[in-house]
């Protein structure tokens, strides 16, 4: 089973390219961002840490240092994460006050003796920059340090924030991809298939119109005109033969219904019955010609597939080997066949249709084929389908003209003296056709074969096109589909 | 037989009453579909010949009609409307028989003749008899003059429908249909090779012969 959706290369070649698009944006976003932000963290940082400072050393000024170390350790005052921490040494540089739990005071002073007056607490993602500033006391030296907490929350929240909006962004692509390839690809499937639908005869499908302002969208509305035009040109030509019915066998009813009762008048003159015996035959050639192309089209027009049952081909083969086997003997021929009776499916058809084919070919054979002559039945239940072949050693049809024999009225025989129109071969494709059956001529060497082959599955039907208006016309190419 | 006719063909009309009645039926004739169900309806008809394309109430329509009304007559479509499709149609709305115009008025009673004595009813004894040929239907067993025949299927079958079909012609067409199920008229000699084969074990040995060849039309099994 294949996958439901598969990219075509120009799809993927669109998806990749979106996705280099948004990357590159947000990355280009987020920089700007990122940058920004920590840059006015660094100053407002500094200058808090300045403004701490200088008021602590004020207050040390004029309180003492006693009274800045119980400030110090005001817990309601330093307590938080955000709020700056003190570092107090002794003019002898002992540490008598350090207010954080997580910067070491020697980290604090190490950093303060440095220039930049900052450094890195934590590690990955969750790294905090530290402020520090320093600030001598009448006794000592003040520390008074800051992290970027809170900022850095925010920052941290931002890059989140554009991680999922990148990767949200990627899968709607990914997504709409898919749906749009997913949509081309069902449309087109669906398009054959209606399509196929309609040659085999359902001349109301309709392709599906998938949405308006697309390509394909403009291809199947395209297609359903195409379609309804066709319909159209069917139908007037059912009408036109149903008219003709009428109107053209209504003389030919009184014509010869006024020659039946005129030989009836004149009953004891023989050879003026035997002319009108020869009128009335005329006639019924005529008419059986012109019932013979009916045919086609009601072969096409009609609801046979509703009727369709399931038919044993052995049991048919059978029958049909066994009305003909005296009659085949009594030309001089002989019959061999081989017919495969385990595991065979059934082919979904009408019976007699199917029979009216099979004896069509075997009747051609046993007509053309000169006495002595070897007739093959045979069938085999194959993987794709059923194969029935009926095949002899007789003279056979050249090569040049095997193509020939699907055409309407096409005769080996020009001299007449065989019975028919030429319409028996196309008729029997035709019928094949309604089945989702393929026929095939080929030389026996000596002799035709005649292939039928019925595909088990309806669905890898492949009508032989072109039968409407050249019978057994296989159109070159479809094989592919 | 009482046979209503719903034609609206006047001559073909005329012809089709005229055959029939000289053969012994009555016949009457409307040219309206809607007065051949309305007189179809209210009268005890064994027959009716119906064509298809008839004003008022088509032929398909007539047909559905008489029989959702539960009358029990056979019915006949005799029509110019000839393809496939339209003899399914036509079968299909529960016509018994189905003739295409233009048609041999022979070709017409010999149907017509057949409907009228359909079904009778096949006992377990049922034996069918001409002249001193006899055929127990149930047991496929014929014997001719006391002697037993030893006929195939098929041939049991083709002279068991001319046995119940004595005097009178059986078409090759219906035997086409009713023996070998073909719908189609066979390029080779299907029907004359098998009569001929009957023949050789029905007459042949025996000093009368029995199946005759209705010149152009079919066959007929009687005795002299």
């Amino acid at each position: 089973m294949k996958a439901d959706f598969q990219f075509t290369r120009r799809q993927l070649q669109i998806f990749a390219g979106t996705g280099v698009l948004i990357t590159v944006c947000f990355s280009l976003i987020f920089s700007n961002v990122f940058l920004g932000s920590n840059r006015t963290l660094v100053d407002r940082t500094e200058t808090r840490v300045a403004g701490v400072l200088e008021t602590l050393v004020a207050y040390e000024r004029q309180h003492g240092l006693e009274k800045l170390i119980e400030l110090a350790q005001d817990r309601k005052l330093w307590g938080e994460q955000e709020d700056p921490f003190l570092s107090i040494k002794h003019e002898a540089g002992v540490t008598i006050l350090h207010t954080s739990e997580l910067v070491s005071p020697q980290d604090a002073w190490r950093a303060a003796s440095q220039s930049i007056h900052s450094f890195i607490v934590g590690r990955g993602l969750f790294t905090r920059r530290v402020h520090v500033a320093t600030a001598p006391l009448t006794s000592g030296n003040l520390l008074v340090g800051q992290s970027e907490v809170g900022v850095a929350q925010t920052r941290d929240m931002l890059l989140g924030a554009f991680a999922l909006l990148l990767a949200a962004a990627l899968s709607v692509a990914w997504l709409v991809a898919a749906l749009l390839s997913r949509q081309s690809r069902d449309s087109v499937k669906e398009m054959k298939a209606a399509l196929f639908a309609f040659a085999a005869g359902d001349v109301e499908r309709r392709v599906m119109i998938p949405s308006v302002d697309t390509p394909l969208g403009d291809l199947a509305e395209a297609i359903n005109g195409s379609l309804a035009y066709s319909r159209t040109l069917i139908q007037n030509l059912n009408n036109t033969s149903s008219d003709i019915a009428h109107n053209l066998k209504k003389p030919l009813t009184r014509l010869r219904q006024r020659l039946e009762l005129a030989s009836k008048c004149e009953a004891g003159n023989p050879e003026f019955l035997r002319k009108i015996d020869e009128c009335i035959q005329e006639i019924d050639s005529l008419v059986a010609m012109f019932e013979a192309l009916l045919n086609f089209g009601q072969l096409q027009s009609g609801d046979w597939r509703s009727r369709f049952v399931d038919v044993d081909m052995p049991a048919l083969l059978a029958h049909i080997i066994d009305i003909y086997e005296p009659i085949i003997s009594d030309h001089g021929l002989k019959l061999e066949s081989s017919i495969t009776t385990s595991r065979v499916r059934p082919v979904s058809g009408d019976r007699e249709l199917l029979m009216e084919m099979i004896v069509n070919f075997l009747e051609n054979a046993i007509q053309y084929c000169p006495s002595g002559t070897t007739l093959r039945i045979n069938m085999q239940q194959g993987v794709d389908g059923l194969n029935v072949t009926v095949s002899d050693n007789g003279p056979g049809v050249p090569a040049a003209e095997i193509e020939n024999l699907f055409e309407r009225f096409y005769r080996i025989d020009v001299s007449g003296d065989k019975p028919g129109h030429g319409l028996g071969i196309p008729f029997a494709v035709a019928i094949a056709e309604l089945h989702g059956a393929r026929i095939e001529l080929s030389d026996n060497k000596p002799g035709l074969n005649v292939f039928i082959h019925f595909p088990n599955v309806p669905d890898t039907r492949r009508p032989q096109l072109g039968l409407r208006l050249r019978s057994g016309y296989v159109v070159k190419g479809l094989s592919r589909l | 037989m009482r046979i209503l006719m719903i034609e609206d063909d006047v001559e073909t009309a005329a012809f089709v009453s005229n055959g029939l009645r000289q053969a012994g039926h009555t016949v009457d004739v409307v040219t309206d579909g809607k007065d051949g169900v309305l007189l179809g309806i209210q009268e005890d008809f064994d027959l009716v010949i119906l064509d298809r394309m008839v004003p008022g109430l088509d032929g398909l329509s007539v047909a559905r009609t008489l029989r959702s009304s539960g009358r029990k007559v056979a019915i006949l479509f005799l029509t110019a409307l000839g393809g496939i499709n339209d003899r399914v149609q036509g079968l299909d709305v529960g016509g018994d028989d189905y003739v295409v115009k233009p048609f041999a008025f022979s070709e017409l009673l010999a149907r017509v003749n057949a409907l009228g004595r359909r079904s009778p009813l096949r006992g377990e004894h049922e034996k069918l008899t001409v002249g001193d040929l006899e055929m127990d239907v149930a047991h496929r067993i014929v014997t001719r003059g006391g002697q037993q025949l030893n006929l195939l299927p098929r041939e049991c079958l083709l002279l068991e429908i001319l046995l119940r079909n004595k005097g009178r012609v059986v078409l090759r067409t219906m035997l086409l249909e009713r023996v070998w199920g073909f719908r189609f008229e066979p390029k080779t000699s299907v029907v004359e090779t098998y009569i001929s084969r009957l023949r050789t074990k029905v007459d042949k040995p025996f000093r009368t012969q029995l199946i005759h060849t209705v010149r152009g039309c079919g066959y007929s099994i009687y005795e002299g």
